[in-house]
């Protein structure tokens, strides 16, 4: 067996207490604890404390590294938590981790930042065959872009990235990042992979395109701002007919339901766009980017089309790990998912498990922007940032 | 030239043709380029039909998405409101139901705040809040009672929301209440008793991510019915309890009362016995040497008497002999009350003391040619008693009866009743008997009934005093049925041997 991993959850109250709790049932599930070689955590924003990773550590009695961050909901396989921490404990044998994180997006360019990260992540996996490289990064930032173009240049433009962005309780106001025994607010924190790993990836929305195709004729970053030559506020205002006022009203709403979808030639699926704000000079500012020139749709999805896109990228795991068992799996779905998908958001988390085997746990959480790699070879597995989303990452015994 | 002439005909034809081929082929062309335009045309009107649709489709997704969010929702607050009333009724205790209304439950049902005033004299009595700071309470305190929020409340008497609705003193309100509250929505419902306007529940949000629908007014008067409710159960339980206090209060001081007032009767009674039992042994002696002296007269060792003398010393010496009876009885009496008395308790065998009493009685039962039947069984278990005291009541009581039964016709039964303790002796007659009256007081001192037989034959009024005495003091009973006329059954019962 080259990796274990060991899963522990505990939703008591006290900080402290639940810190322990979890800790020490991930301890008791590994033979020999001290082999572990890094601990994902992820809490609800309540928990989120230096003294959450303290207690993190004191429990677990090593220095392995550990990273994570807050989010709206935890993924467990019993389904889902709306209040505690989880963490996961992996060793992996024959696996190198190389971890590093950006502070704070203020007072540089987000770009020569990512590099130097991607640069320090590198430099201690050298002459290592580079695997995967999780990340996880404030879900309110709105500089994902130039954070992955630097990592990009320096890891390789088709090197796979998986995670999320922290989420908050849906107030979007603040989330955290988990790195050692610090917790950021605006950060990026990384765990570079090397060596010998059997993974699989798989990325879906659901989200279908509806009515006529429109061309970005004005864009900077990720700003829109114009769209067939009008106002980019115009395409949501005409299609449900309302002003940008009552707009704004409903924003999170129609943000989360009708997204923008970028059309990418020879992808089955749409790259989706959220809206994070209607400007007063009738821009959009989305989270990702969107190229001047690409043909876009407004998107639209049901409950039914959601939850059969959780169980194809489930399948494109298994396909992509060339049908091992995935022994876990990572699972990182849109806050936007579990919020259209309501009182059924758990039958996500379950139609996965029919797919990759109820014995295979799971863990993850709800996040605000996913990083996936694009599958299709007109963008060579380039990792884009996706919104409502869910991408899975598999992994598997050699 | 003709040849020349040939070629400028040929050419000329050549040019015709090709100008008629051409101009055929430019009219088929452009017909066809109309083809393709009104295609195109027709191509672009659908679309923008089809975009057209899918506006319609996008506006009533929305619209369904907001319904099934708002279905979603209140299904959550329905449960949440049950998991409140399930907490709500199990509660009887005021403070308990206001903290049963905890921050998890009020953010279950949709809200980060909530306050609970009641209606008092003290300006807006809180019983209850979540969410605020002290600073903001003390404001809100005090801006409700200066603008009289809680009579606004109960002179609409029903919820009042931040809603905008029709009327414009209600939006006024609502204004009102979001200013001195810094909440982003509310809802207000009045709390009502039983007995009126207990007072307000407030729930509210800071912020503007989860707007208020008319459900939340629905909402917020069922919980404020619930705490009412709950309010008046554990009133009602409040009372119903501290009546249950003060009745077993006055139970226990009656006891008391009672036990003192026995107490005081029984220090009396020993004294009144002490008093008897000194008086008659003081009695006693002068008496003995009355009788001695009437005795020694009667005796005429001193001399003889005339007949009249004789006959007065008779008397003498016979009322000295019922005094001393009568003493004797008395200091018994006391005796027995004061305690004094030790009882020889041992196993008895009531047929054999009956029947030795019956042979006692003998020839006053041959003078009045009584015919006496005993019903008592050789087997009778036996009684824990005195032996010497039994046979007193028995004789007592059998001389009763032979007294009060007429000659000839006189008839006495003797007969007993086992139970699983006791063993019951009943003797009855057919004698003159009693009114209800003289059965109510048969057993008291110096009682006597007044008829005819004790008019002539003379008695004390202790016998039965006694007898009651002695079987009482063997944790006994005694009672007696009788009716005028119709003969008396005195019944006494004593416990048996182990």
């Amino acid at each position: 067996m080259s990796f274990k991993i060991a899963i522990g959850l505990s939703t008591r109250k006290a900080i402290p207490e639940a810190a322990q709790e979890a800790a020490l049932k991930c301890v008791s599930q590994l033979p020999a604890p001290g082999d572990a070689s890094l601990a994902l955590v992820f809490s609800t924003p309540d928990f989120a404390s230096a003294g959450l990773l303290k207690s993190i550590r004191q429990a677990l009695k090593s220095n392995i590294p550990i990273i994570g961050c807050s989010a709206v909901n935890l993924i467990t396989s019993e389904g889902i938590q709306k209040e505690g921490v989880i963490i996961a404990l992996l060793s992996l044998a024959n696996t190198k981790i190389s971890c590093g994180l950006i502070e704070t997006d203020k007072n540089k360019d987000p770009l020569s930042g990512a590099q130097e990260l991607g640069t320090g992540l590198a430099s201690h996996l050298k002459g290592q065959r580079r695997q995967f490289c999780l990340l996880f990064n404030d879900g309110l930032s709105e500089n994902t872009s130039g954070l992955i173009k630097g990592l990009q240049s320096v890891l390789g433009v088709s090197f796979p990235f998986i995670g999320g962005g922290s989420s908050d309780n849906l107030k979007f106001r603040q989330t955290y990042q988990y790195y050692d025994q610090r917790v950021l607010t605006k950060g990026t924190v990384c765990a570079l992979l090397a060596g010998k790993l059997n993974f699989g990836l798989g990325i879906k929305h659901g989200w279908r395109p509806l009515g006529k195709t429109r061309v970005i004729s004005e864009s900077s970053g990720n700003i829109i701002k114009k769209i067939d030559g009008q106002n980019a506020c115009y395409l949501y205002e005409d299609y449900f007919a309302k002003t940008i006022k009552e707009l704004k009203k409903e924003l999170p709403r129609i943000s989360i339901l009708y997204p923008i979808g970028v059309h990418l030639k020879g992808e089955s699926e749409y790259l989706l766009r959220n809206i994070i704000s209607l400007n007063d000079d009738g821009s959009i500012t989305t989270q990702g980017d969107v190229p001047q020139g690409s043909s876009i749709r407004l998107m639209i999805a049901t409950k039914e089309s959601c939850l059969e896109a959780a169980r194809q990228a489930a399948l494109q795991v298994q396909v992509n790990l060339r049908d091992k068992k995935a022994e876990f799996a990572l699972v990182i779905s849109s806050a936007s998912r579990a919020y259209l998908l309501g009182r059924q958001a758990h039958s996500e988390i379950k139609i996965i498990r029919e797919i990759l085997g109820r014995e295979t746990p799971l863990f993850g959480f709800y996040s605000y922007g996913e990083y996936a790699p694009l599958g299709s070879i007109n963008y060579y597995g380039q990792t884009y940032l996706h919104n409502q989303t869910i991408a899975i990452l598999g992994i598997a015994q050699e | 030239m003709p040849n020349q002439e040939y070629i400028f005909a040929i050419l000329g034809i050549a040019t015709t043709s090709t100008i008629i081929l051409l101009s055929f082929a430019f009219m088929v062309k452009t017909r066809r380029i109309k083809q393709l335009n009104l295609n195109i045309f027709n191509l672009r009107k659908s679309l923008e039909e089809m975009d057209e649709q899918a506006k319609l489709i996008v506006r009533t997704d929305l619209e369904l998405n907001k319904t099934h969010e708002e279905l979603d929702k209140r299904i959550n607050c329905l449960f949440a409101l049950q998991r409140i009333s399930y907490d709500l009724s199990r509660t009887l205790d005021q403070k308990e139901i206001f903290l049963r209304l905890s921050p998890e439950r009020v953010q279950e049902i949709g809200f980060s705040k909530a306050i609970i005033f009641e209606n008092d004299a003290a300006p807006g009595a809180l019983k209850h809040q979540i969410g605020f700071s002290e600073e903001e309470l003390s404001l809100i305190k005090n801006e409700f009672s200066r603008k009289n929020i809680l009579r606004i409340i109960k002179e609409a008497n029903r919820a009042v929301s931040s809603i905008p609705g029709e009327g414009a003193e209600n939006n006024e309100t609502a204004k009102t209440i979001l200013n001195i509250t810094k909440l982003d929505s509310f809802v207000i419902a009045p709390i009502l008793k039983k007995d009126g306007f207990y007072g307000l529940l407030l729930l509210g949000n800071a912020s503007r991510e989860t707007p208020l629908t008319e459900g939340d007014e629905e909402l917020a008067s069922i919980l404020s019915t619930q705490i009412g409710q709950a309010l008046d159960n554990a009133e009602l339980f409040e009372r119903a309890y501290s009546q249950h206090q003060e009745l077993e209060k006055k139970v226990i001081e009656r006891t008391r009362e009672l036990s003192d007032a026995l107490g005081e009767i029984q220090i009396i009674n020993k004294r009144k016995s002490d008093f008897v039992s000194a008086v008659s042994h003081e009695l006693r002696t002068p008496l003995t040497s009355i009788k001695g002296y009437a005795s020694i007269l009667l005796s005429e060792k001193l001399g003889v008497l005339p007949a009249e003398i004789k006959e007065r010393l008779g008397k003498i010496n016979k009322h000295s002999d019922e005094l001393t009876h009568m003493i004797n009885d008395m200091l018994d009496i006391a005796r027995i009350e004061s305690g004094k008395f030790l009882m020889k308790l041992e196993p008895l065998d009531l047929r054999q003391i009956t029947e030795s009493v019956i042979d006692l009685l003998g020839p006053q039962l041959k003078e009045k040619s009584i015919n006496i039947q005993t019903h008592l069984p050789p087997e009778l278990p036996l009684v824990l008693a005195d032996k010497i005291q039994i046979q007193r009541v028995l004789i007592n009581l059998m001389g009763n009866a032979i007294k009060f039964v007429s000659p000839n016709t006189g008839q006495l039964r003797i007969s007993s009743l086992e139970s699983a303790d006791t063993i019951q002796v009943d003797i009855s007659d057919n004698g003159i008997g009693m009114s209800e009256h003289d059965t109510s007081r048969i057993f008291d001192e110096f009682y006597r009934v007044d008829n005819t037989i004790n008019q002539k034959v003379k008695g004390t009024g202790l016998g039965l005093t006694l007898v009651k005495n002695i079987i009482l003091a063997h944790q006994g009973k005694i009672w007696v049925e009788s009716r005028l006329n119709q003969g008396s059954t005195f019944s006494f019962s004593l416990p048996r041997t182990k």
